[in-house]
Protein backbone atom coordinates (compact mmCIF):
# COMPACT_ATOMS: atom_id res chain seq x y z
CA UNK A 1 0.00 0.00 0.00
CA UNK A 2 1.39 3.82 -1.05
CA UNK A 3 1.10 6.24 1.20
CA UNK A 4 0.38 9.44 0.35
CA UNK A 5 2.12 12.26 0.19
CA UNK A 6 0.15 14.17 2.84
CA UNK A 7 -0.01 11.14 4.61
CA UNK A 8 3.33 10.88 4.97
CA UNK A 9 3.82 14.58 5.97
CA UNK A 10 1.23 14.14 8.78
CA UNK A 11 3.14 10.96 10.10
CA UNK A 12 6.86 12.84 10.16
CA UNK A 13 5.50 15.73 12.07
CA UNK A 14 3.53 13.40 14.25
CA UNK A 15 6.51 11.46 14.63
CA UNK A 16 8.48 15.10 15.43
CA UNK A 17 5.69 15.78 17.61
CA UNK A 18 6.02 12.71 19.86
CA UNK A 19 9.79 12.68 20.46
CA UNK A 20 9.46 16.09 21.02
CA UNK A 21 7.15 16.06 23.74
CA UNK A 22 8.70 12.95 25.43
CA UNK A 23 11.71 14.07 24.86
CA UNK A 24 10.77 17.38 26.54
CA UNK A 25 8.94 15.49 29.42
CA UNK A 26 12.85 13.20 29.99
CA UNK A 27 14.22 16.27 30.35
CA UNK A 28 12.66 18.68 31.84
CA UNK A 29 10.69 15.85 34.41
CA UNK A 30 13.49 13.17 35.03
CA UNK A 31 16.36 15.15 34.60
CA UNK A 32 14.80 18.34 36.84
CA UNK A 33 14.40 15.91 39.31
CA UNK A 34 17.33 13.77 38.99
CA UNK A 35 19.63 17.34 39.26
CA UNK A 36 17.50 18.68 42.25
CA UNK A 37 17.83 14.94 43.94
CA UNK A 38 21.49 15.52 43.71
CA UNK A 39 22.08 19.23 44.58
CA UNK A 40 19.54 18.43 47.14
CA UNK A 41 21.82 15.26 48.29
CA UNK A 42 24.92 17.99 48.43
CA UNK A 43 22.92 20.61 50.38
CA UNK A 44 22.56 18.23 52.99
CA UNK A 45 26.34 16.89 52.89
CA UNK A 46 27.12 20.00 53.09
CA UNK A 47 24.51 21.15 56.11
CA UNK A 48 25.90 18.18 57.62
CA UNK A 49 29.40 19.16 57.26
CA UNK A 50 28.39 22.67 58.89
CA UNK A 51 26.70 20.98 61.74
CA UNK A 52 29.43 19.11 62.64
CA UNK A 53 31.84 22.01 62.29
CA UNK A 54 29.40 23.93 64.54
CA UNK A 55 28.84 21.06 67.29
CA UNK A 56 32.68 20.49 67.16
CA UNK A 57 33.10 24.67 67.45
CA UNK A 58 31.10 24.77 69.97
CA UNK A 59 32.42 21.51 71.73
CA UNK A 60 36.02 23.04 71.32
CA UNK A 61 34.44 26.65 73.42
CA UNK A 62 32.70 24.91 75.94
CA UNK A 63 36.42 22.45 76.27
CA UNK A 64 38.44 25.82 75.77
CA UNK A 65 35.90 27.44 78.72
CA UNK A 66 36.58 24.34 80.98
CA UNK A 67 40.30 24.99 80.51
CA UNK A 68 40.68 28.34 81.00
CA UNK A 69 38.69 28.36 83.87
CA UNK A 70 41.63 26.57 85.49
CA UNK A 71 44.32 28.99 83.78
CA UNK A 72 42.28 31.70 84.93
CA UNK A 73 41.52 30.34 88.27
CA UNK A 74 45.29 30.45 88.69
CA UNK A 75 45.35 33.60 87.07
CA UNK A 76 43.83 35.13 89.42
CA UNK A 77 45.54 33.80 92.48
CA UNK A 78 48.80 35.10 90.90
CA UNK A 79 47.04 38.64 90.22
CA UNK A 80 45.89 38.98 93.60
CA UNK A 81 49.78 38.77 94.79
CA UNK A 82 50.76 41.35 92.58
CA UNK A 83 51.11 45.44 93.62
CA UNK A 84 48.13 47.36 94.24
CA UNK A 85 47.11 50.92 93.60
CA UNK A 86 50.73 52.86 93.32
CA UNK A 87 52.95 50.22 92.64
CA UNK A 88 56.11 52.49 94.97
CA UNK A 89 53.89 52.96 97.80
CA UNK A 90 52.39 49.02 97.43
CA UNK A 91 56.10 47.96 97.31
CA UNK A 92 57.60 50.16 100.10
CA UNK A 93 54.73 49.21 102.81
CA UNK A 94 54.95 45.63 102.05
CA UNK A 95 58.82 45.33 102.48
CA UNK A 96 58.71 47.46 105.31
CA UNK A 97 56.04 45.23 107.02
CA UNK A 98 58.13 41.75 105.63
CA UNK A 99 61.53 43.54 107.16
CA UNK A 100 60.20 44.30 110.65
CA UNK A 101 59.24 40.44 111.04
CA UNK A 102 62.86 39.91 110.77
CA UNK A 103 63.38 42.87 112.92
CA UNK A 104 64.98 45.18 109.99
CA UNK A 105 64.64 48.49 109.27
CA UNK A 106 64.44 49.61 105.27
CA UNK A 107 66.51 52.55 104.11
CA UNK A 108 66.57 54.18 100.51
CA UNK A 109 64.09 52.48 98.97
CA UNK A 110 63.70 52.73 95.18
CA UNK A 111 61.54 51.58 92.12
CA UNK A 112 63.86 50.52 89.33
CA UNK A 113 63.26 49.69 86.28
CA UNK A 114 63.94 46.15 84.67
CA UNK A 115 62.31 46.67 80.95
CA UNK A 116 64.79 43.97 79.52
CA UNK A 117 63.96 41.10 81.69
CA UNK A 118 60.04 42.03 81.36
CA UNK A 119 60.30 41.70 77.17
CA UNK A 120 62.26 38.68 78.07
CA UNK A 121 59.94 36.85 80.28
CA UNK A 122 56.96 38.73 79.40
CA UNK A 123 56.67 39.21 75.69
CA UNK A 124 53.19 40.06 74.59
CA UNK A 125 51.03 39.75 78.09
CA UNK A 126 49.77 41.90 80.19
CA UNK A 127 52.73 41.79 82.85
CA UNK A 128 55.95 43.77 83.21
CA UNK A 129 58.56 42.98 85.88
CA UNK A 130 58.84 46.01 88.34
CA UNK A 131 61.98 46.59 89.95
CA UNK A 132 62.12 47.73 93.56
CA UNK A 133 65.77 48.20 95.23
CA UNK A 134 66.49 48.96 99.21
CA UNK A 135 68.98 48.84 101.53
CA UNK A 136 69.11 47.43 105.58
CA UNK A 137 71.46 46.07 107.48
CA UNK A 138 71.51 42.91 109.30
CA UNK A 139 73.64 39.40 110.40
CA UNK A 140 73.49 36.85 107.90
CA UNK A 141 71.05 34.74 109.61
CA UNK A 142 68.46 37.41 109.44
CA UNK A 143 69.12 38.57 105.95
CA UNK A 144 68.86 34.58 105.41
CA UNK A 145 65.55 34.60 106.93
CA UNK A 146 64.15 37.70 105.00
CA UNK A 147 65.22 36.48 101.53
CA UNK A 148 63.60 32.84 102.54
CA UNK A 149 60.13 34.38 103.67
CA UNK A 150 59.90 36.62 100.43
CA UNK A 151 61.19 33.11 98.54
CA UNK A 152 58.48 30.85 99.94
CA UNK A 153 55.57 33.04 100.80
CA UNK A 154 56.04 35.65 97.26
CA UNK A 155 55.61 33.64 94.35
CA UNK A 156 55.89 36.52 91.90
CA UNK A 157 58.81 38.04 93.91
CA UNK A 158 62.34 37.74 92.92
CA UNK A 159 65.87 38.72 94.35
CA UNK A 160 67.54 40.33 91.00
CA UNK A 161 70.37 41.31 92.32
CA UNK A 162 72.04 40.97 95.22
CA UNK A 163 74.70 43.22 97.41
CA UNK A 164 76.34 42.06 100.53
CA UNK A 165 79.12 43.86 102.09
CA UNK A 166 80.09 42.90 105.70
CA UNK A 167 81.02 45.58 108.17
CA UNK A 168 80.95 48.74 106.63
CA UNK A 169 81.67 50.70 109.21
CA UNK A 170 80.02 49.42 111.57
CA UNK A 171 80.27 45.84 113.79
CA UNK A 172 81.91 43.25 111.26
CA UNK A 173 79.05 40.90 111.87
CA UNK A 174 76.98 43.36 110.43
CA UNK A 175 76.05 43.19 106.86
CA UNK A 176 74.79 46.26 104.37
CA UNK A 177 72.87 44.70 102.02
CA UNK A 178 71.43 45.95 99.06
CA UNK A 179 68.70 43.69 97.64
CA UNK A 180 67.10 44.82 94.14
CA UNK A 181 63.71 42.84 94.15
CA UNK A 182 61.51 41.74 90.67
CA UNK A 183 58.32 41.71 90.79
CA UNK A 184 55.56 40.84 88.45
CA UNK A 185 52.85 43.63 88.17
CA UNK A 186 49.81 43.60 85.72
CA UNK A 187 49.44 47.44 85.94
CA UNK A 188 50.26 48.81 82.70
CA UNK B 1 -16.98 -23.65 -4.53
CA UNK B 2 -15.54 -20.47 -4.00
CA UNK B 3 -16.10 -18.13 -1.53
CA UNK B 4 -16.24 -14.49 -2.86
CA UNK B 5 -15.49 -11.57 -0.07
CA UNK B 6 -17.97 -9.17 -0.60
CA UNK B 7 -16.01 -6.72 2.34
CA UNK B 8 -12.85 -7.13 1.30
CA UNK B 9 -12.45 -3.17 0.65
CA UNK B 10 -14.15 -2.14 3.65
CA UNK B 11 -12.14 -4.62 6.00
CA UNK B 12 -9.18 -3.10 3.62
CA UNK B 13 -10.08 0.40 5.35
CA UNK B 14 -10.67 -0.66 8.54
CA UNK B 15 -7.76 -2.20 8.89
CA UNK B 16 -5.94 0.89 7.17
CA UNK B 17 -7.43 2.64 9.77
CA UNK B 18 -6.28 -0.14 12.65
CA UNK B 19 -2.66 0.21 11.54
CA UNK B 20 -2.93 3.81 11.24
CA UNK B 21 1.16 4.84 11.72
CA UNK B 22 0.07 8.40 12.76
CA UNK B 23 -2.54 6.58 15.78
CA UNK B 24 0.21 4.33 16.75
CA UNK B 25 2.91 6.53 17.07
CA UNK B 26 0.62 8.99 19.32
CA UNK B 27 -0.69 5.90 21.15
CA UNK B 28 3.03 4.62 21.95
CA UNK B 29 4.07 8.28 22.28
CA UNK B 30 1.22 8.69 25.21
CA UNK B 31 2.77 5.39 26.87
CA UNK B 32 6.16 6.42 27.04
CA UNK B 33 4.78 9.75 28.42
CA UNK B 34 3.31 8.10 31.00
CA UNK B 35 6.02 5.75 31.87
CA UNK B 36 8.01 9.18 31.63
CA UNK B 37 5.46 10.29 34.51
CA UNK B 38 5.27 7.08 36.86
CA UNK B 39 9.36 7.15 36.38
CA UNK B 40 9.05 11.07 37.40
CA UNK B 41 5.84 10.61 40.29
CA UNK B 42 8.43 7.50 41.89
CA UNK B 43 11.58 9.87 41.89
CA UNK B 44 9.43 12.49 43.33
CA UNK B 45 8.17 10.27 46.18
CA UNK B 46 11.66 9.28 46.86
CA UNK B 47 13.28 12.37 47.12
CA UNK B 48 10.47 12.88 49.65
CA UNK B 49 12.93 11.58 52.96
CA UNK B 50 15.98 13.96 51.29
CA UNK B 51 13.58 17.14 51.04
CA UNK B 52 13.29 15.76 55.07
CA UNK B 53 16.52 15.65 55.66
CA UNK B 54 17.04 19.20 54.11
CA UNK B 55 14.47 20.71 56.32
CA UNK B 56 15.73 18.70 59.49
CA UNK B 57 19.55 19.89 58.82
CA UNK B 58 18.98 23.28 57.99
CA UNK B 59 16.90 23.95 61.37
CA UNK B 60 19.33 21.47 62.94
CA UNK B 61 22.39 24.30 61.38
CA UNK B 62 19.86 27.15 62.65
CA UNK B 63 19.97 25.65 66.23
CA UNK B 64 23.59 25.28 66.13
CA UNK B 65 23.96 28.74 65.16
CA UNK B 66 21.94 29.93 68.05
CA UNK B 67 23.72 28.24 70.50
CA UNK B 68 27.24 29.01 69.15
CA UNK B 69 26.03 32.73 68.84
CA UNK B 70 24.73 32.78 72.70
CA UNK B 71 28.20 31.57 73.64
CA UNK B 72 29.27 35.11 73.12
CA UNK B 73 32.74 36.02 72.24
CA UNK B 74 34.92 32.83 71.85
CA UNK B 75 38.04 32.11 74.35
CA UNK B 76 41.26 32.85 73.56
CA UNK B 77 42.73 29.69 74.86
CA UNK B 78 46.22 30.26 73.98
CA UNK B 79 46.30 34.04 74.98
CA UNK B 80 45.15 33.11 78.22
CA UNK B 81 47.45 29.78 78.34
CA UNK B 82 50.25 31.31 77.36
CA UNK B 83 49.52 34.28 80.51
CA UNK B 84 49.36 31.15 82.86
CA UNK B 85 52.46 29.65 81.49
CA UNK B 86 54.54 33.15 81.53
CA UNK B 87 53.52 33.62 85.22
CA UNK B 88 54.48 29.97 86.50
CA UNK B 89 57.61 29.77 84.32
CA UNK B 90 58.51 32.74 86.12
CA UNK B 91 57.85 31.36 89.52
CA UNK B 92 58.90 27.78 88.83
CA UNK B 93 62.89 29.37 87.49
CA UNK B 94 63.13 31.31 90.14
CA UNK B 95 66.33 31.04 91.63
CA UNK B 96 66.42 30.67 95.58
CA UNK B 97 68.98 33.13 97.15
CA UNK B 98 67.88 31.81 100.89
CA UNK B 99 69.23 28.28 99.84
CA UNK B 100 72.35 29.81 97.96
CA UNK B 101 72.91 32.04 101.01
CA UNK B 102 72.13 29.15 103.52
CA UNK B 103 74.87 27.16 101.45
CA UNK B 104 77.76 29.71 101.98
CA UNK B 105 76.79 29.54 105.59
CA UNK B 106 77.37 25.63 105.96
CA UNK B 107 80.45 25.69 103.61
CA UNK B 108 82.72 28.49 104.76
CA UNK B 109 84.63 27.20 107.89
CA UNK B 110 84.81 29.35 110.89
CA UNK B 111 88.14 30.68 110.52
CA UNK B 112 86.54 32.79 107.40
CA UNK B 113 84.14 35.37 106.94
CA UNK B 114 81.93 36.79 103.85
CA UNK B 115 82.94 39.88 102.89
CA UNK B 116 80.86 40.62 100.23
CA UNK B 117 78.68 38.97 98.32
CA UNK B 118 77.52 39.81 94.68
CA UNK B 119 74.56 38.66 92.54
CA UNK B 120 74.52 40.08 89.27
CA UNK B 121 72.21 39.42 86.13
CA UNK B 122 72.01 39.54 82.75
CA UNK B 123 70.52 38.41 79.77
CA UNK B 124 72.85 36.68 77.21
CA UNK B 125 71.99 36.51 73.72
CA UNK B 126 74.13 34.30 71.71
CA UNK B 127 73.69 34.36 67.75
CA UNK B 128 73.99 31.25 65.93
CA UNK B 129 73.87 30.61 61.88
CA UNK B 130 72.92 27.42 60.60
CA UNK B 131 72.46 26.01 56.66
CA UNK B 132 68.86 25.20 55.54
CA UNK B 133 67.15 24.26 52.57
CA UNK B 134 66.06 26.47 50.10
CA UNK B 135 62.65 26.98 49.93
CA UNK B 136 62.90 28.69 46.12
CA UNK B 137 65.53 26.26 45.19
CA UNK B 138 66.06 22.56 47.22
CA UNK B 139 69.09 22.29 45.61
CA UNK B 140 70.76 25.46 47.07
CA UNK B 141 71.24 26.11 51.32
CA UNK B 142 70.42 29.51 52.61
CA UNK B 143 72.14 30.13 55.87
CA UNK B 144 69.74 31.46 58.75
CA UNK B 145 70.77 33.57 61.58
CA UNK B 146 68.82 32.78 64.92
CA UNK B 147 69.17 34.89 68.15
CA UNK B 148 69.11 32.90 71.12
CA UNK B 149 68.63 35.03 74.76
CA UNK B 150 69.51 33.00 78.02
CA UNK B 151 69.36 34.67 81.46
CA UNK B 152 72.82 34.73 82.83
CA UNK B 153 73.74 34.42 86.64
CA UNK B 154 77.53 35.75 88.49
CA UNK B 155 78.03 35.68 92.00
CA UNK B 156 80.98 36.77 93.24
CA UNK B 157 81.86 36.25 97.08
CA UNK B 158 84.90 37.41 98.86
CA UNK B 159 86.02 35.91 101.48
CA UNK B 160 88.26 37.08 104.14
CA UNK B 161 90.62 35.08 106.77
CA UNK B 162 93.43 35.00 108.85
CA UNK B 163 96.36 32.74 109.65
CA UNK B 164 99.15 32.35 111.33
CA UNK B 165 101.40 31.81 108.74
CA UNK B 166 101.33 31.72 104.98
CA UNK B 167 101.04 28.26 104.70
CA UNK B 168 97.69 28.72 106.80
CA UNK B 169 96.01 31.02 104.48
CA UNK B 170 96.86 28.33 101.47
CA UNK B 171 95.65 25.85 103.18
CA UNK B 172 92.44 27.41 103.98
CA UNK B 173 91.85 28.67 100.27
CA UNK B 174 92.80 25.02 98.77
CA UNK B 175 90.21 23.64 101.35
CA UNK B 176 87.68 26.33 100.25
CA UNK B 177 88.48 25.28 96.93
CA UNK B 178 87.87 21.50 97.49
CA UNK B 179 84.61 22.66 99.39
CA UNK B 180 83.26 24.41 96.40
CA UNK B 181 84.02 21.87 94.17
CA UNK B 182 83.11 18.79 96.10
CA UNK B 183 79.84 20.43 98.33
CA UNK B 184 76.66 17.93 97.55
CA UNK B 185 73.91 20.87 97.93
CA UNK B 186 75.40 23.75 96.16
CA UNK B 187 75.61 20.97 92.68
CA UNK B 188 71.89 19.90 93.33
CA UNK B 189 71.35 23.96 93.60
CA UNK B 190 72.96 24.75 90.48
CA UNK B 191 71.24 21.71 88.88
CA UNK B 192 67.85 22.77 90.02
CA UNK B 193 68.57 26.88 88.75
CA UNK B 194 70.87 26.55 85.55
CA UNK B 195 69.92 25.83 82.24
CA UNK B 196 70.22 22.17 81.34
CA UNK B 197 72.93 22.55 78.47
CA UNK B 198 74.78 25.24 80.68
CA UNK B 199 77.92 23.13 82.28
CA UNK B 200 79.06 19.55 82.37
CA UNK B 201 80.65 20.71 85.61
CA UNK B 202 78.13 21.86 87.77
CA UNK B 203 80.23 22.90 90.44
CA UNK B 204 82.10 25.40 88.36
CA UNK B 205 83.11 27.68 90.66
CA UNK B 206 86.45 29.39 90.11
CA UNK B 207 88.86 31.26 91.95
CA UNK B 208 88.86 34.67 90.50
CA UNK B 209 91.63 36.51 92.65
CA UNK B 210 93.72 36.31 96.05
CA UNK B 211 95.09 39.10 98.35
CA UNK B 212 97.23 38.15 101.01
CA UNK B 213 98.32 40.49 103.36
CA UNK B 214 101.63 40.66 105.19
CA UNK B 215 101.33 40.79 109.01
CA UNK B 216 101.66 44.31 110.47
CA UNK B 217 103.33 44.31 113.71
CA UNK B 218 103.45 40.61 114.25
CA UNK B 219 99.97 40.66 113.47
CA UNK B 220 98.41 37.47 111.91
CA UNK B 221 98.58 36.97 107.76
CA UNK B 222 95.17 38.34 106.27
CA UNK B 223 93.85 37.18 103.05
CA UNK B 224 91.10 37.79 100.63
CA UNK B 225 89.98 35.33 98.06
CA UNK B 226 87.47 35.81 95.54
CA UNK B 227 85.52 33.24 94.18
CA UNK B 228 83.08 33.48 91.37
CA UNK B 229 80.25 31.39 89.81
CA UNK B 230 78.60 32.27 86.46
CA UNK B 231 75.95 30.04 85.15
CA UNK B 232 72.98 30.62 82.47
CA UNK B 233 70.28 30.12 84.00
CA UNK B 234 66.63 27.97 82.88
CA UNK B 235 64.31 30.06 81.13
Amino acid sequence: MKLSLEKQKKIALTLLVVVGVNFGAYWFGIQGLAGKRDSDTKKVEDLKSDIKKRTDEIAGELDSRGKARVFQDYIAIMEKQMPKGKTDTWLDNQMSQILAKHQLQISNPSVKPLDEFTHFLFKDQPYKLVGFQFEFVGELNQIGGFIEDIENNRPLMEVHDLNISAGGGGPSHLHRVVVHFSIVDDQG
Amino acid sequence: MFQINLFYEQQEIQRAKDYDPVRLMIVGGALILLGIGLWAALLYFKMGGLRDDLAQNDAELKKKEKEKADLGQLTDLSKIQGQEMSLRKRIENRVFFATQLDILREIIPTNCQIKSLKVVRAIVVTKESKEIEDKKDPSKKVKVETEKSVPSLDMVVVLFTRGKARLNILQTRDSLEDLFHRNQRLSAWLRQVSNEDASANWNDVTRASQNIFEPKGGGPFEAEFTFKMSFAQKN
